[in-house]
Parts: structure tokens; sequence; C-alpha cells
């Protein structure tokens, strides 16, 4: 039995490596997702154990992060699918980064708090939409393709979130 | 078009940057007092949520590679799982798992280098020099400024050897490359400041995202992940260390203390700007249309 199939990717060096260079970005899309830290380290784990598993089935020369967040968002909407009772709570707030000092971090946590609140609200492919294309900045053509819509939809997702986020954001300032 | 067509579209816009808009909508926004606020306060909404302070799930990580790392051979369900996240039978979870150990098997026994720490397989196209010459100058930027002369000495010439040794069957690429990681791994020993620490690490990020963009399908996946590497154990804390910096200050008698350049506190904070603004286009670079193909995607 060989991975190495003509269309398949060769399997790096170390998985590990794999590992160090995009765990931060899938537990962070699934944080945004689930708000729950637990939840979030169940799915990573998952993630990088089905993209283990899978492997041989990454294109050469393709994006590994966005084939990763892909694997993670699937992830996510499966369990959601076999089981309604995967909480969808508010993004925990008291919660440190290892990589901000803790003086932006005050500010940070002042500022992110509001936004956070507001994103929490809104459903979950227009907040993965918003965060995909916000945080890992990729196109809508990509983000179309992680979230499983089309294009167009991505669009109108992105255009629901900057408007009902403006909008939030505006009344809790004014 | 009027303002409301004008912010429907800058609403559903891949990019908030005017050099990506059609010239009629940036000449509307310019002239245009309510759509610029619009732009302005959208700009702002996405740099909160990006920079909000979300964990990374570190301890996580680390767990999950120790378990790897062992061998423990892991299931498709993590040790912790929660009860939504098991197979609706007991019998698919066996076959999830025997699947996994199967597949585990089987790369583990690819002919090959033996696993070590870590799950290592397939050799790849990049010189094993390069990977480290590469790892070399991780090392040398995490090490304290103090201790990477030591290093240097331990290192040096034996990596020169490795190099000289490896040269004829080096591509010229690979060649130049190798000389640069030599170069910026003593540069490095001689500084102690993050702002120029960073004019030699972005350099080196640049050639990786070079490399990247220039290599051919065998060769893009480890090349993605050198980079990825690099921007994540070098680039990303030094880019830490700078926004730690305090500008010097000016003491009575125009003295400067707390900083080893002769700048003054409005130029260190240009430079500190400038090297954010480049290592962050470096980031945006890499993670747009550089390492994306046309063929990320395609559902299988
Ligand atoms: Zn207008």
């Amino acid at each position: 039995m060989s991975f190495a199939g003509a269309n398949s990717a060769e399997p790096p060096d170390s998985f590990g490596e794999v590992v160090e260079a995009h765990w931060t970005a899938v537990y962070r899309l699934l944080y945004s997702l689930t708000g729950d830290p637990h939840d979030t380290d169940d799915l990573t784990q998952e993630t990088f154990l089905r993209a283990l598993k899978r492997f041989e089935t990454f294109k050469k020369g393709t994006n590994l992060r966005a084939w990763l967040l892909r694997i993670g968002t699937n992830a996510f909407f499966d369990v959601k699918r076999k089981q309604q009772t995967l909480k969808i709570g508010p993004l925990t707030e008291d919660v440190k980064s290892e990589e901000k000092s803790a003086e932006t971090l005050l500010d940070l946590a002042e500022q992110g708090k509001l936004v956070r609140r507001a994103v929490q609200d809104l459903t979950e492919l227009t907040r993965l939409v918003f965060h995909l294309r916000v945080t890992e900045e990729l196109s809508f053509k990509e983000v179309a393709e992680i979230a499983g819509v089309t294009e167009v939809a991505a669009r109108q997702h992105m255009h629901q979130a900057r408007a009902k986020l403006l909008k939030r954001l505006g009344e809790s300032s004014a | 078009m009027n303002c409301q067509s004008i912010q429907t579209w800058l609403l559903q816009a891949e990019s908030l940057r005017p050099k990506a808009w059609p010239a009629a909508i940036g000449k509307h926004v310019d002239g245009c007092a309510a759509c610029a606020k619009l732009v302005r306060d959208l700009r702002e909404l996405e740099d909160q949520w990006r920079e909000q302070s979300l964990p990374s799930g570190a301890e996580a990580k680390s767990r999950f590679l120790q378990k790897q790392a062992k061998l423990d051979v892991p299931t498709s369900i993590p040790m912790r799982m929660r009860p939504y996240l098991k197979p609706a039978t007991p019998w698919l979870a066996a076959a999830a798992m025997s699947l996994f150990a199967i597949t585990l098997f089987a790369w583990l026994s690819r002919p090959g280098p033996g696993p070590g720490p870590d799950i290592k397989v397939a050799a790849t196209q990049t010189p094993d020099v390069v990977d480290r010459l590469l790892e070399w100058n991780l090392e040398m930027t995490n090490a304290k400024p103090g201790d990477r002369k030591k290093l240097l000495a331990d290192t040096e010439d034996e990596l020169r050897k490795e190099v000289k040794k490896a040269e004829p069957k080096l591509t010229p690429e690979d060649r130049l490359f190798a000389e640069k990681l030599i170069e910026t791994g003593v540069s490095l020993a001689e500084l102690d400041n993050p702002l120029e620490e960073s004019e030699r690490v972005k350099n080196v990020a640049e050639t990786l995202a070079e490399r990247v963009e220039k290599s051919d399908a065998k060769e893009s996946t480890h090349r993605q992940l050198h980079f990825y590497k690099f921007m994540q154990r070098c680039v990303h804390p030094l880019e830490e260390r700078i926004s730690k910096m305090k500008p010097p200050e000016v003491k009575k008698g125009g003295k400067k203390v707390g900083f080893p350049f002769k700048m003054n506190p409005k130029q260190f904070q240009e430079r500190q700007n400038d090297l954010r603004k480049s290592l962050d286009a470096l980031r945006k670079k890499s993670w747009g249309k550089g390492f994306n193909s046309p063929h990320f995607g395609k559902r299988r």
C-alpha cells in the first residue's frame, strides 16, 4: 500500500510539522464556531486526526491550511448534525492568549468584547464566512469552498455579517 | 452610482483596500463623507476581530503531539471526546479504529527513515542541508542574544562542512539559499536588537515565500511548511518583541536611555511601523494568492 499515487500528496516529513504550523488557525476557527474551549480542543484534535488519515487525498501544490480549515469546518457541522446538543455558546471572554502582552491584552479585551458579542449573534455560516475572510484572508471563492456554498452566497453572508455587526456596534456605542 | 449602491457593493467587497476596487468606486468614496465613513468603520470592525485575544490551543496541541510522538495509536475519537463525537454504534467505532490503525501502520512501514520522536516519512525534494540550515536559523533567533555566539561557535564549522559536501548536488537556487542562511545565522549572533534582526529575518522569509511560489507540485507542500514554520517560530515571536519595545526616552540634557541606537522616539516609531507593515504584507501575500492553486477545493 503506497501513499505516493500520481495525483496524491506525499505526506510531509513529519505530521508534527503540519500540526505546529496550522494548529492555531484551525483552533481559532473552531473556537469562533463553538465558543467553547473544551469543544474546540476536541474538534481540533478530530480535525488533525482526520487530516492524518486522509493525507493521501491532499492535492500537491494546493493550499494546505485551507484544506485543514475545510476539514475542521466539516467536523464541526458533522457533529452539529449528529447531535444538536453541541452548545453554541458565547465566546468565552476571559481566555488568556499566550501571544499577547498583558497590556495589549487589556485594551484588546475591551475592544474585542463588543465585537465578540455581536459576532456570536450571527448564524454559524455567516460567522464562518466572516472569520475565514477576515482572519484567514481567503478569497470568497475559497471561503465558499470551505463553507460548502456558492461564491455569491459567500458574498451575501459577508454582506450580512458586516451590516449586522456595524449596526450592533453602532447601537452599543450610541 | 448613488451612495446606496456603492455601500451595498462595499458591504460585500472582498477587499477593503481601495487598490482592489474599480476606479469609479474609489473616486466616489474619496469624495463622499458617508461612504468613506463606512469604509473606515468596516476596517475598524475587521481589525478588531483579527486582533481579539483568542486562545491558541497550545496545551491541546502539546497533548496531541505527545500522543503522536509516543505512537500511542490514536483512535479517531480523542480520549476526552464528548459523547456527541462518538459514532452512533460500537461497531462503527471499532471499524474506524482498525481503519486508522491500518493506515498508520502502512504509513509507518513505508521505506525510508524510521519513526523518530515524531512521525518521519518519505524523503522530500528539499536537500537535507537546507532543512538543517533553516532549523539552525530558527534556533539562533530563539536563543537569547547572549547565547547566540556560543551556539554559533558550536555549530558553524560543522554546518559549513556539510554545505561544502552537499554542494555538488545542490541546484543553483538551493546553493544561493544555503549561503543566505549561513550569512543570516552568522549575523544574528552579532545582533541583540529586534529591529536589526527583523531586517535579516524578513529577508529569509521573503526568500521562503518566493521559493513556494516558484516550486513545482512535488516541492510545494514541503516548502509551504518551511514558510509557515519560519513565520511561526521566527517572524511572529520577533513581531511580538518589536511590539513590546519601548521608544527611547530622552532625559534632561538630551541623553537618550533605554535604547541601544541613536534614534529619536519619532524615528524609532517610524521604523517600528515600517517593519510591522512589511511583515504584515508578507503574511498577506503568502496567505493570499501566492499559495493557492486553481485545483484548490475541487470536491472529491
Ligand atoms: Zn456616497
